[in-house]
């Protein structure tokens, strides 16, 4: 295929593909439907087989920083020794084996929630640094309606005021509402925006 | 204060500005105020509610702090993340310090100090759809979340899962993370665990793992569940027992439940899968940070999502107030450890703020003064 | 419980847990060797994990076994996508890259078309109407009847929904020379009683995040408890 076709080959291979897709939502004809399930199964695939991608870039970066030895690359060894093993027990055992849950459960989840955990202190002290920084209308309008949520999500005996919570309930059901709806119309405008670029050809990232 | 990494480098001429700074001190252009907005950009999940083509100067600089910070994933944690400056660390290890102590003082003392929350309305009518299930009623049950919220997520959702199996109905869990099927696994099993009773795969539930290709992914399987999703997660025949049988899209599970923390995962199961339910309930067991995103969802109305428990809160109200009961309920020291957390969290915030605004009115009367001065 | 009533693949397992624990925690004093390794390993093990639930559920039930049930109409729909995910895997290799491309254009034009559907069907169609019908048909406070306060709901509502959209609003334009472009002055005022309503959703999220902050911490810290207590308690 010449330098020039390919290009245009690959945009009618995005507009079809995604133009069927699209009418589907609204035009409802048995042969339309059938074709459109096709495609959307062979995505679906295509996106689990693109993950595998990369892992195996990951895992060729990794390599690299072993046989060209770098900064790092005992880590990277770990790394792969720890993915080898663990290839190895899950692909025989299966992923819902009794051996594949126990790293699971031992190993990944403790890393991940812990993870999780130091965020509580390193949220706290980066919004304290914020407000300390730069205490204006907006950022103590944030700092204020956290600080409500999150006592009033709590039933202290004795310190339990009705108005708090009825004020975090009105706040919750009125303005988060209404921010939170503008977002969700703001996001779905952009991503129709963006989509539309693409199956218009205007925007062609899988040409990079 | 200055400080060398809290500086704003101006769009027009790349000069580095103080992060107070209204105007560029070189060329005079605007320098946009900074935002809390970008705070919980680096959070998992909150991604695609930050529109980042509004990132201004000054957002930059907090975005790359916050970076330094907040960075769970492995990946971003790799990228030489230092702390240097001795006035954070202090402040870091004092804020570790001052949790870490009253949550084990909390957890060590053995007391239930706060009480249990009652159900919202939302989470009522989840209640009543999971009373409304017959038995053998095949319910999708989704496992959506990041295995770091196992914590939050297991004490929202067992009592619901709970409360499922003791209506007879089949969970059925699927999952559009690939590590899903160990989560699903992780989370039944812990619940056998709390209810003495060990439960089986295909008797009591099936796992059909992972399903890969995000919304459309999601679109595909709503319309041909048994041609996307033929096998369970260790690779046998999934459909071919009672009472999957006969389900030949989503609207014939009986109740769709989602259960993440992540507010785009959930918008995607509503926006593809909604409409395929065919007037099917949509129930979401959602992580305290999703809630407040995706209320408009609940209360739009139209009847999108039918019923919502969300958080620690959710979950310890809804095991409450159900007919059972877990064997092992320390929901009670755990709440209170819990709860404890949040008010410390609630009064260092309040501690700052009271503080940025005392030093303001502070720096306020010195340029005031100053003025004066002849 | 006490440590023997503990399989001991759980005992093992519970000492490794506690070790990562711990490791990760020493973050918050600084970063340090063990931290990254056990982040290294962590990395190692999710991918790993992942690789194998991916041949699992996706390579061998949607490309692998329908090659052998027989039917030439299955087998015909699965050599195309076999054919795109080797090409696709091509894009690891740099010479090979563009061999890559096809795949690719057919992902993002099926994810555009599926991301443009969802999103209209889904989030602004019934959004729109929900802020529209919100006073007609909806109590917005809970125990309130049809009355004033929900008027004021509503209203406020559907001010908050639009001052939030003009907050992101992009269009600015070049009102004097020298200055930077802006946007017009009515678009800005409302923009900013939108960042008003925008600062207190994000207040709300930013409660959530840290109560799931919070969450995983007590878990940690009772798992940790519950570890040593049944420890001691041998």
């Amino acid at each position: 295929m010449t330098q020039r076709r390919f290009p245009i080959f690959l945009l009618i291979l995005a507009v079809a593909g995604g133009g069927i897709v699209l009418m589907g939502y609204w035009v409802d004809l048995p042969a339309l439907v059938a074709v459109r399930n096709v495609l959307l199964r062979w995505a679906a695939t295509l996106t689990g087989v693109a993950v595998l991608l990369g892992i195996l870039n990951l895992l060729t970066v990794h390599w690299l920083k072993i046989i060209q030895p770098r900064e790092g690359g005992v880590y990277s060894l770990v790394m792969l020794i720890a993915f080898v093993i663990t290839f190895l027990v899950v692909a025989v055992d299966t992923p819902t084996g009794s051996w594949s849950v126990w790293i699971f459960r031992y190993i990944q989840l403790p890393v991940e929630t812990s993870l999780l955990a130091i965020l509580a202190v390193l949220l706290v002290v980066a919004v304290a640094r914020l407000v300390v920084r730069r205490p204006d209308s907006f950022t103590l309008l944030f700092i204020g309606t956290a600080i409500l949520f999150l006592v009033a999500a709590t039933y202290l005996p004795g310190f339990d005021i009705p108005v708090v919570r009825s004020l975090r309930d009105w706040i919750v059901q009125v303005p988060v509402v209404a921010g939170a709806r503008g977002l969700l119309l703001g996001i779905g405008l952009g991503v129709v925006a963006t989509g539309l670029r693409i199956l218009l050809g205007a925007d062609r990232p899988y040409e990079r | 204060m200055s400080d060398e990494d809290d500086q704003v480098t101006c769009a027009e001429c790349g000069f580095e500005n103080p992060l107070e700074a209204e105007r560029c001190q070189n060329c005079g252009a605007d320098l946009p105020a900074a935002f809390a907005e970008n705070l919980l950009a680096q959070v998992p999940g909150q991604e695609p509610f930050i529109n980042k083509a509004r990132i201004t100067p000054a957002q930059q600089v907090h975005l790359r702090l916050l970076g330094e910070m907040l960075a769970v994933e492995g990946q971003a944690l790799l990228l030489g993340i230092s702390p240097r400056r001795a006035g954070y660390t202090t402040l870091r290890i004092g804020t570790s310090l001052v949790l870490f102590l009253v949550l084990l003082f909390s957890l060590l003392a053995n007391k239930p100090v706060f009480t249990h929350p009652s159900l919202t309305s939302e989470a009522l009518e989840a209640r009543q759809l999971v009373y409304a299930l017959t038995p053998g009623a095949p319910v999708l049950f989704v496992v959506d979340y990041q295995p770091g919220f196992s914590g939050e997520m297991t004490r929202l959702g067992q009592g619901v899962l709970a409360h499922i199996l003791a209506q007879r109905a089949y969970p059925v869990f699927l999952s559009t993370h690939p590590t899903g099927p160990a989560q699903a696994e992780v989370f039944i099993t812990d619940l056998g665990i709390n209810t003495g009773i060990a439960y089986l795969t295909p008797d009591q539930y099936l796992n059909l793992g992972y399903l890969p290709g995000g919304p459309s992914g999601l679109l595909s399987f709503s319309q041909a569940p048994q041609q996307v999703m033929p096998l369970t997660a260790d690779g046998n025949s999934a459909w071919q027992d009672p009472p999957l049988q006969t389900i030949q899209s989503l609207s014939d599970f009986s109740l769709v439940l989602v259960m993440t923390e992540d507010p785009d995962t959930a918008r995607t199961w509503i926006e593809q899968a909604g409409p395929q339910l065919q007037g099917k309930p949509l129930m979401l067991l959602l992580s305290a940070q999703a809630e407040p995103s995706l209320r408009p969802y609940l209360e739009s109305g139209s009847g999108q999502v039918q019923g919502m428990v969300s958080g620690v809160s959710g979950g310890v109200a809804y095991q409450d107030s159900a007919v059972f009961t877990l064997q092992s309920d320390t929901s009670g020291i755990t709440w209170s450890a819990y709860s404890l957390g949040l008010w410390v969290g609630a009064i260092l915030l309040l501690l700052a703020g009271l503080y940025g605004v005392f030093r303001l009115v502070r720096e306020q009367e010195n340029e005031l003064s100053r003025g004066d001065k002849p | 419980m006490t440590w023997s009533s503990f399989s001991s693949a759980d005992q093992v397992g519970m000492v490794i847990g506690f070790l990562l624990t711990l490791s990760v925690f020493s973050y918050l004093l600084r970063d340090n060797v063990l931290f990254r390794l056990v982040i290294h390993i962590f990395i190692g093990v999710a991918t790993a994990y992942v690789a194998v639930v991916i041949l699992y559920n996706v390579v061998w039930p949607q490309l692998l076994l329908p090659l052998g049930s027989g039917d030439p109409g299955t087998i015909l729909l699965v050599i195309i996508p076999l054919l795109l995910s080797i090409l696709l895997l091509a894009r690891a290799f740099p010479r090979l890259s563009s061999a890559g491309s096809p795949p690719l254009a057919f992902l993002v034009g099926v994810g555009a078309a599926v991301a443009i559907g969802g999103a209209i069907t889904g989030t602004i169609v019934p959004q729109v109407l929900a802020a529209i019908n919100a006073g007609v048909t909806q109590t917005t406070f809970p125990g309130a009847t049809r009355n004033w306060m929900d008027a004021v709901n509503w209203g406020v509502i559907l001010l908050g929904t639009l001052a939030t959209l003009a907050y992101f609003h992009f269009s600015a334009r070049l009102r004097n020379p020298g200055q930077t472009p802006s946007r017009a002055a009515w678009i800005e005022e409302i923009a900013g009683v939108g960042k008003l309503f925008i600062a207190i959703t994000l207040g709300a999220i930013f409660a959530g995040v840290y109560a799931a902050a919070m969450a995983a911490l007590v878990e940690r810290m009772d798992a940790m408890v519950q570890f040593l207590q049944a420890l001691l308690a041998k």
